[in-house]
């Protein structure tokens, strides 16, 4: 079994109007044999992490908000992106991360109230756990973090009983 | 002497309608606001009103909710335990007006609602009845609304207001009446940045024959900054303590402070916080 390095990093910028942005990223790579016995090594390792993990929260803060896919903003403009990159393992410092899979997201504003109730009473007729649905389609831990769009997407699939649930 | 019936009220918002409250009476605003006094009576038109708005927020919930549309029956039958949830309360009636006809009317008014395009709202439903706080001006309490209906388009986002009325309105008075409406506005507007502001009243009368509108309102800013302006200058006065009566034949009759307001007997200046 192979021993894993995660780092993560967030950064938020104010915008106009009492706004504000933000991006974080979580990096996770798989360690080669050894580098946990050289303190020396594991930290160069960290240090590139960080190093691109900051240019990749940075060159994501300065796209346009409307260029983003990858940032998640809520009601009040503030922001969560949430990227997930698998290193290889020789995490150095190239810039390069390869997605997880997980569907890019531009968003910005959190749920309603109105929706949250509105997934909450769907699901509970089709007789669906709504935590589990948002987490392993949103990779969110709550309801109330989905955004305005995810949540309308959500109602409209539900009520067009396209959703499937992992057990 | 004035004595309170209940702990007064004390909160760290405004209202739309407790700002309207104070312009219509300084002296009635201090009454619910301040002293937390409980009004004697409550018209019935605003009882009514609420019984509309329950019934057809119902209506819409059911439909975003994707569940088997409300037939006029329902929508009834949550306007009457909106009745029942107030039936402590000393309703004062107007003139020839009762429980039943007003009933009545209501049973009027929601099948209108139901024949009309109102039931078929443009774009996507994102809230009913959704609570939004915001800073309206620093240094203010935030302001405190809720949006009876919230919909969004692909260009735009859409503030919807029902209103029912004795007549129809015209386009000059959804114009006037926008102030509320523009203030939701922008509490919202950085939900989604680019997207343009509609304002709409749905109105339906309460006549014999019901006349269902939707009307809509201009997005003025500069209207918005004069609101703004109004809640400021409104937020001093609170302030320093400018409570007085302004008597009104219109609004006098079916005021609840009646009593404590022939009580009043002048008060010394006092600085509140609501």
């Amino acid at each position: 079994m192979s021993d894993k390095l995660n780092i993560g990093l967030s950064r938020k910028v104010g915008e106009a109007n009492y706004g504000s942005r933000g991006a974080s990223i979580n990096l996770e790579v798989e360690l080669d044999n050894g580098v946990l016995g050289d303190p020396g090594q594991l930290r160069d390792r960290v240090r590139d992490l960080y190093m691109l993990a900051r240019q990749s929260v940075d060159d994501e803060l300065q796209r346009p908000a409307d260029a983003s896919q990858t940032s998640h903003v809520n009601g009040n403009g503030h922001a969560n992106g949430n990227g997930h990159a698998n290193g290889n393992g020789h995490a150095n410092g190239n810039g390069h991360a390869s997605s997880n899979g997980q569907q890019p997201r531009m968003e910005v504003a959190r749920a309603t109230q109105s929706q949250i109730r509105a997934i909450f009473a769907i699901t509970k007729r089709q007789g669906l756990d709504p935590n589990v649905l948002v987490r392993d389609r949103y990779r969110v831990h709550r309801m109330d973090d989905l955004s305005i769009r995810e949540a309308s997407a959500l109602i409209d699939e539900l009520k067009n009983g396209r959703t499937e649930v992992r057990s | 002497m004035i004595t309170a019936t209940e702990q007064p009220v004390i909160r760290d918002y405004l209202s739309y309608s407790a700002v309207r409250k104070f312009q219509n009476c300084p002296l009635k605003y201090r009454f619910r606001y301040i002293d937390g006094l409980a009004e004697d009576c409550v018209a019935s038109s605003l009882i009514f009103g609420s019984a509309i708005h329950a019934a057809l927020e119902f209506y819409f919930t059911a439909q975003m909710g994707g569940e088997s549309l409300p037939t006029l029956d329902t929508l009834l039958e949550v306007y009457q335990q909106s009745w029942r949830d107030r039936s402590e309360d000393n309703i004062e009636f107007g003139k020839s007006e009762t429980a039943d006809s007003l009933h009545g009317m209501a049973d009027r008014m929601l099948q209108k609602f139901l024949d009309s395009d109102l039931t078929q709202p443009e774009g996507r439903i994102i809230g009913i009845e959704e609570q939004f706080r915001g800073v309206l001006i620093p240094g203010l309490p935030d302001l405190l609304g809720y949006i009876d209906l919230l919909l969004e388009t692909d260009d735009a986002i859409i503030v919807r207001d029902f209103k029912t009325s004795r007549s129809a309105w015209s386009q000059g008075q959804a114009t006037d009446q926008s102030d509320q409406l523009l203030l939701y506005a922008d509490l919202v507007r950085n939900i989604m940045p680019g997207k343009q502001l509609r304002l709409q009243f749905a109105v339906i009368t309460k006549a014999k024959d019901p006349k269902v509108q939707l009307l809509e309102a201009v997005f003025d800013e500069g209207k918005l900054d004069r609101t703004k302006r109004i809640f400021e200058t409104v937020w001093s006065a609170i302030q320093a303590g400018h409570f007085y009566p302004s008597p009104s034949p219109m609004q006098c009759p079916s005021c609840g402070y009646r009593n404590q307001c022939e009580a009043w007997r002048g008060n010394s200046v006092r600085k509140e916080t609501v």
